[in-house]
């Protein structure tokens, strides 16, 4: 047994990290980060004085449909983990612990308990979050004490990570005995007769929603048909799991704790004893792992093999068109066609769900209509979170700034450069978007819709390239928010990080506000001198699209300096 | 080729590189010895643009590094120890994003002989996840050589290659400098560094404590004659 190293390691780690945030609380802007998290958190929790805490009964009914929905979401998603493959995260270890900790004179299990430790820390965090949350939106009149809902959570986030852990060894077991669909037989046998079951219960229930129109009448009708004794059983552990969670007193809490716990030491078990192939399974997940946050530093998607071209690179032309064409061929590469396939999934579902409970504007729409809306609210979406999420720019790109500080270019070049890709990117998807609305609200009159097409196509762009020099910005001055070529570990936790997020959300949008003002008061000035008229609003998108060139030019000279003066070195504390 | 004149990097109060000044010139092949922490790669990087000498300047091939980068930058080209490639372009796509960003002409006809001199013709269409380690650094190399530069600054360049690509490495550089090239070598494989450099500078905690060749340094501290490479450096760096 080598438990107290691996707990020195753990403890170490959790100080020494500690430290290593508190070490860049001295940077007056991670200061102010912590700061505005804080108040961040406070603006969650405050409830001003007069501000009455709805009864204790008045969520009873939705929290129990939203319980019974958990157990249903958790049933669903058992059933891919052993069918499709779990998430194989559970397992990942840094390239440090299988470099140091797998050669070592340790046990498996001993490896697996202390994966299992370095998980709590992020879990208890979660758990007591989500907490403080429901005891906000419930104010005095919370019926259940704070740990034990905690405890409740905490639960079920340990049992839902074990499962997949043990998911993912027998599954790893089967494939390596070189007949995985033959090993796997007896629980894709038993995983397929309870999803037949228990969607052939609940069919009648789930047809007859449609008629009621309300959400709770909806989920009661659920609730009701799940009592039934073959979805009562199918669905049974994973009520147990999540019960504690959901519990609405004490009492209901004490009943349900013991079956939790039960499960839980059966999983903990359970996954002690699969342990037969675990360091094939570890060495494979972590290898994903890695390749993930390799891919998730430049993209949001998961790393790829596809080598598919948009357009060859020619050999003539300008420097920084390079770096563009590198960028929008990664972003094109890292597309995976199974993350536009679960994005369409998404809307269909939640659009028949809207019909099916009577949304009514959804139950008066055709498919199609609703499909346009779809395209247009993903528009939106887009502009406010693409930004954030679209960063084949310089937040993939600072990985390799040592690289790129000896190409012969100019700061400013590169970071044009840089921010272009991304914002490219961004409109392509945009304006994709838009064509498809464009092709599918026919009812709109076609002048009107090609109007908002032409100014969508238009403005887009520039707002986009505000939006990114502003992310990309913030990647420059204060590159510890930012995920740049080394990406956190899942289990890290920098508690100054507390207000990274907020802050900078809250700073881009008002940066973004602000940059788009001067641009916006010119423009509308313009019209409105010359006079409402088609020729008086192009005229004033002139202006308006003038000034915002200005602005970008400026910022662009500043982000470059910055570029040139970025230590790497920098880059990695 | 390469004017180094009181170079000064400092981290905080760390002073890793201190008044440093050395010159390499065309066909001069210069070895940058030290042990770890010495100041060998704040130096490397410091030359390469990377990062900003505290103090002091860098000319390359005429062109002061600070005052006018880019012409200093088309001269050179850097090969640091870990190959930093782009995972999403494969082989060929790396040459060619680099011939664009060095504007190198008749790229079609300059890449396939440089690939074949690498042994990467079978690799061209691979994402760098998908090579060896060895492969990874040889890929490096080619895009540090594409663009035919006049400056060379290799960090550890026999890192991760096979005894093949070891030996066509060396025969590179001697090629590159017997062609004209100044080029700086940094390594702690000793042998490598009396095999092809023409001189040597000895760094120890940021300082010079040697510079020139063997028989220069031997020549500045008779007390060392008789002395291998290998106990010439642990003298010095004692």
């Amino acid at each position: 047994m080598r438990l107290d190293a691996l707990a020195y390691l753990l403890g170490r780690s959790a100080r020494n990290r500690f430290r290593a945030s508190l070490a860049r609380l001295r940077k007056p802007v991670y200061a102010a980060a912590l700061v505005v998290g804080l108040l961040y958190l406070a603006l969650i929790f405050y409830r001003p004085e007069g501000d009455v805490a709805p009864s204790p009964t008045a969520y009873l009914p939705i929290q129990r449909g939203f319980g019974l929905l958990s157990a249903f979401l958790l049933a669903v998603l058992a059933a891919k983990w052993w069918i499709f493959g779990a998430s194989t995260i559970p397992l990942a270890f840094t390239p440090a612990e299988i470099q140091l900790l797998f050669p070592a004179p340790l046990r498996r299990r001993d490896l697996i308990l202390y994966r299992l430790l370095r998980v709590q820390i992020s879990m208890l965090v979660s758990a007591a979050f989500i907490s403080l949350l429901l005891w906000r939106s419930r104010g005095a009149g919370y019926p259940l004490a704070l740990p034990l809902r905690m405890i409740g959570l905490w639960i079920l986030f340990a049992t839902s990570f074990m499962h997949q852990m043990g998911v993912t060894l027998v599954r790893t077991a089967a494939a390596q005995r070189g007949r995985g669909l033959a090993r796997n037989l007896p629980a894709l046998v038993v995983v397929s007769t309870a999803i037949g079951l228990l969607a052939y219960s609940l069919a009648p229930a789930l047809l007859s929603i449609h008629s009621l129109g309300d959400v709770s009448g909806a989920l009661e009708r659920i609730g009701d048909a799940s009592t039934k004794p073959i979805p009562s059983a199918i669905l049974a552990p994973f009520r147990w799991v999540i019960a504690p969670a959901y519990a609405e007193s004490t009492h209901a809490w004490l009943v349900a704790i013991g079956p939790a716990v039960l499960l839980l030491v059966f999983h903990y078990v359970w996954v002690l004893r699969a342990d037969a192939v675990f360091e094939d399974a570890a060495v494979d997940a972590s290898a994903r792992r890695a390749a993930r946050l390799r891919a998730r530093a430049a993209t949001t998607r998961p790393a790829t093999t596809n080598t598919r071209t948009l357009v060859r690179l020619s050999p003539y032309g300008p420097a920084w068109s390079a770096i563009v064409w590198k960028n929008v061929t990664a972003a094109a590469r890292g597309l995976k066609l199974t993350a536009t396939i679960r994005f369409t999934f998404v809307l269909v579902i939640t659009f028949s769900v809207w019909r099916a409970v009577g949304f009514q504007a959804a139950k008066e729409s055709s498919p199609v209509v609703l499909v346009g809306l779809a395209a247009l609210v993903a528009v939106a979406y887009l502009a406010l979170a693409g930004p954030l999420t679209i960063r084949n720019d310089l937040r993939a790109d600072l990985a390799h700034l040592p690289m790129l500080r000896t190409y012969p270019l100019h700061g400013r070049t590169v970071v044009f450069a840089e921010v272009l890709s991304s914002t490219l990117t961004l409109t392509a998807m945009q304006v994709a978007l838009l064509a498809i609305a464009f092709g599918t609200l026919t009812e709109w009159p076609i002048a009107e819709r090609f109007g908002v097409l032409l100014a969508a196509i238009v403005i887009l762009p520039v707002v986009n390239l505000m939006s990114l020099t502003i992310q990309n910005a913030i990647a420059l001055l204060v590159p510890a928010w930012v995920r740049i070529g080394g990406p956190l570990d899942s289990g890290q936790i920098a508690f100054e990080a507390l207000g990274q997020r907020a802050l900078g959300a809250i700073a881009a949008l008002i940066a973004l506000a602000i940059a788009l003002a001067p641009a916006t008061v010119a423009g509308v000035a313009v019209t409105a001198v010359v006079g409402m008229s088609p020729l008086a609003v192009t005229l004033g998108l002139a202006v308006g699209l003038a000034v915002a060139g200005a602005e970008l030019a400026l910022a662009m000279r500043w982000l470059g300096g910055l570029f040139d003066r970025t230590d790497p070195v920098a880059l990695t504390r | 080729m390469i004017d180094v004149s009181g170079l000064t990097r400092l981290y905080g109060e760390l002073v890793a590189v201190d008044q440093l000044s050395f010159r390499v010139g065309p066909g001069e092949i210069m070895g940058l010895v030290g042990p770890n922490g010495a100041g060998k790669t704040t130096t490397l990087r410091s030359v390469a643009g990377i990062i900003r000498p505290t103090a002091g300047t860098i000319t390359i091939a005429g062109a002061d590094l600070a005052k006018d980068p880019l012409t200093a930058k088309r001269a050179l080209a850097f090969i640091p120890d870990e190959p930093e490639l782009f995972e999403y372009l494969t082989v060929e796509e790396h040459l060619r994003f680099i011939s664009r960003i060095y504007s190198v002409a008749h790229v079609d006809e300059r890449v396939p002989p440089l690939l074949e001199e690498l042994e990467l013709t079978d690799k061209r269409g691979s994402l760098p996840a998908e090579l060896s380690r060895g492969m990874r650094q040889k890929l490096a190399i080619a895009c540090g050589l594409i663009h035919d530069p006049a400056v060379l600054i290799l960090d550890e360049p026999l890192t991760g290659l096979d005894p093949a690509g070891i030996k066509r490495m060396k025969e590179t550089i001697v090629e590159r400098a017997a062609a004209g090239a100044a080029v700086v070598l940094s390594s702690h494989l000793l042998h490598l560094v009396e095999e092809l450099c023409t001189q040597i500078l000895v760094l120890r905690r940021g300082r010079m404590v040697a510079y020139g060749t063997v028989t220069d340094i031997v020549a500045a501290r008779p007390d060392l004659a008789g002395l291998g490479l290998e106990d010439l450096f642990l003298a010095l760096t004692a």
